[in-house]
């Protein structure tokens, strides 16, 4: 449990780095931080669209003299991308790899499975998602982690408790909940959670190193992504998802950096993701026993109705549309 | 695992008792909802086993030879499967009409999915394939920053995508407009792992594959809804089993991830592929076979298909309360070993 008030993750003067932090909740997130005083390093595919981010981010700077800002143009999805990242943000950050990483960059393809052309999303999906984003965990740690770091410090800087590192996950209500026409794009989410709940229990065996590791898990966000995601989603999906209301990348951005602050492990955006979540705690850290407890007791209930719902709708679905054409917004 | 071992303490008998005089009632109840009639039945039937060269594999296509099934094993390894063949052979229930074949591909490989398929087909006089069972899998636990990224990697093709292409085409050809509508299902049947319930430490390079074969599952059960074609997922969720392709796991664990296993059941490929079969047979989803399956299951049931409404929304209850001490245990374990063993560079075995 946070104690009330505590700053978790204090960020003025520290330099956080992000992928994804072009566009959408990226830079929504990157302009809150350069509002509290960070130093930025935001990485995404566009040359163009980085410069356009950054200099959005440094008119919100907390002390323009002094803060720093930087943009890296990499692709998530490329095997080994973030070795190479880790040592350029490095490299800028006067020889130390930045403190706090958020991994951001994702995108969503949903289609029906059985859809010709699913198979080739799931693998996009897949590799942005899941293994960009594992890729900048290893990296990353792999920097904190280096045991000849320990050696370098003076002896004063020992005696300091070091403020812990940070890594924080993007991940999805769709990490702990699948719904139809999302196969190409749930199990990248799935995935990415399974590795956070790996992670959060393997830094505790790096006792001299604190790292705190964080798992966003968002609903939609109407960002461009969100535009292109809407452009291959199954009838059925947009059927089923049609009372959700999505957010906004400013509010997800700034309810995820409460959430960090809170110091919590699961970041929930909305209550209903927050229902989700608690239906599948698992072996995942809980944030306060109590609060986590009862609701996994109560969202079992909720959920056998809301699943009920779901499959009728599927059903009545399928009934209604008994010719082939009818069975996704497209058929290629 | 320290739950089993809290359960076995001394100083908490009343709650236990209570405890398993629940699940004992509960479980009774089970039995008796789920339906006697044999929900996949295989006398006479088309089954192809993925990674039936050994392990459960191998166990599960000399029990399914044993009910009746017509089989086709496939793996790498034509030698392994000659052998695998020739113990279901021997089995066989009906060995006069009852053909068997083997196919080497390799799951991990963009797009093997659709010839061997095709193969498939063709062997079984170009009738289409029963059932589907995918059982090949390998486990590589290391610690995430200690083992190079090439092994998250391997792992993901293996036991994700060789389970996801197949997937993809054969659920292709079993709801092709044309195909038509019997009444007797087609069933996919996934081999995912306790682990998608409940990630330890060690596992990071195979936990995510798991879990994501877990959630495409989840999200199959959904889409097939909307095809005229009746088929049926299940997937299977074992803890450890103690095949050859378990040695090889244990050649890379951690010790920490053995401390934290240890007093889990390990059992053998027979156990867990008939009861597998036997879960099957009784028409459930989520096949957990070990009283810890179970548990883990109704610890992350979420969004899944339930087996039993009542059951598994009591239980799910109950394991949270029960898990606050065993995760405490675990978490406990693991800080403890940190600060004993320092960083893991010290004691990790070389050339891992």
């Amino acid at each position: 449990m946070g104690w009330f008030g505590h700053n978790h993750m204090p960020v003025e003067g520290r330099t956080i780095l992000m992928t994804g932090g072009s566009e959408g909740t990226g830079l929504c997130v990157a302009r809150i931080f350069a509002s509290k005083g960070a130093n930025i390093i935001i990485v995404s595919r566009n040359e163009p669209k980085l410069e356009e981010a950054i200099n959005s981010i440094k008119t919100t700077a907390k002390s323009p003299e002094t803060q720093r800002f930087h943009t890296i143009s990499a692709d998530v999805a490329e095997s080994g991308y973030a070795e190479r990242v880790v040592t350029d943000a490095t490299a800028w950050n006067n020889g130390q790899p930045p403190e706090i990483v958020w991994c951001l960059a994702g995108l969503s393809t949903p289609m029906l499975w059985i859809d010709e052309g699913a198979m080739k999303a799931a693998r996009n999906n897949m590799d942005v998602n899941y293994f960009g984003t594992a890729e900048m965990s290893h990296a990353i740690m792999r920097a904190w982690l280096q045991p000849s770091q320990g050696a370098k410090k003076t002896s004063a800087e020992k005696s300091r408790p070091a403020a812990a590192k940070h890594i924080i996950f993007t991940g999805s209500v769709l990490s702990t909940f699948s719904l139809a026409g999302y196969g190409t794009y749930a199990p990248s989410k799935f995935a990415l959670r399974a590795l956070a709940d790996v992670l959060v229990m393997e830094v505790r065996l790096y006792p001299d190193v604190p790292i705190d590791v964080h798992l966003i898990l968002p609903n939609s966000i109407t960002t461009a992504g969100y535009e292109r995601e809407n452009a291959t989603k199954p009838k059925i999906t947009q059927q089923i998802e049609g009372a959700d209301k999505p957010q906004s990348p400013e509010e997800v951005a700034q309810i995820s950096v409460d959430g960090l602050e809170n110091g919590r492990y699961f970041i929930s955006t909305s209550f209903v993701g927050g229902l989700m979540r608690w239906g599948t705690m698992g072996n995942s850290p809980r944030d306060n026993w109590f609060v986590d407890t009862l609701m996994a007791w109560i969202s079992p209930l909720i959920m056998a109705f809301v699943m009920w719902d779901m499959n009728s709708q599927v059903s009545a679905w399928a009934k209604r549309n008994t010719d082939r054409e009818g069975l996704s917004s497209h058929t290629k | 695992m320290p739950l089993l071992d809290w359960m076995d303490s001394s100083s908490l008998p009343v709650f236990w008792f209570v405890t398993a005089g629940i699940s004992a009632i509960l479980a009774a109840v089970a039995m008796g909802v789920f339906a006697s009639k044999n929900q996949m039945p295989v006398d006479g039937k088309t089954i192809l086993i993925t990674g039936a060269s050994e392990g459960m594999g191998r166990s599960a296509a000399r029990l399914l030879a044993a009910k009746g099934a017509n089989l086709i094993l496939v793996s790498r390894n034509a030698d392994k499967l000659q052998e695998s063949l020739q113990q279901a052979q021997a089995a066989a229930k009906n060995p006069q009409t009852q053909h068997f074949h083997i196919i080497t591909a390799d799951v991990s490989k963009p797009d093997y999915a659709p010839e061997l398929v095709a193969k498939a087909v063709a062997a079984n006089n170009n009738q289409p394939l029963d059932i589907v069972w995918c059982i090949a899998g390998k486990s590589t636990p290391d610690f995430w920053v200690e083992a190079p990224l090439a092994l998250t990697r391997d792992q993901m093709d293996i036991n994700f995508w060789g389970s996801a292409e197949m997937a993809h085409a054969i659920l292709r050809v079993w709801t092709r407009p044309d195909v038509p509508v019997v009444p007797e299902p087609k069933h996919l049947v996934f081999t995912s792992s306790v682990l998608a319930y409940f990630p330890v430490v060690g596992y990071g390079p195979y936990n995510p594959a798991k879990a994501a074969l877990r959630s495409l599952a989840d999200t199959l059960v959904q889409e097939l809804q909307l095809y005229p074609q009746k088929v049926k997922v299940h997937v299977v969720y074992p803890g450890s089993i103690s095949s050859p392709g378990f040695d090889r796991e244990n050649m890379t664990k951690p010790e920490i991830t053995r401390i934290i296993e240890d007093g889990d059941p390990v059992q053998t490929p027979d156990e867990v592929a008939a009861k597998a079969i036997r879960g099957l047979e009784q028409g459930r989803y989520s096949i957990t076979v070990a009283f810890l399956g179970h548990v883990l299951r109704w610890l992350a049931v979420g969004g899944s298909p339930r087996e039993n409404w009542f059951i598994d929304t009591i239980m799910s209850c109950i394991v949270q309360v029960v898990f606050f001490f065993a995760l405490t245990d675990i978490f406990g374990k693991i800080r403890k070993f940190g600060k004993k063993n320092g960083h893991p560079v010290n004691y990790r075995k070389k050339g891992n």
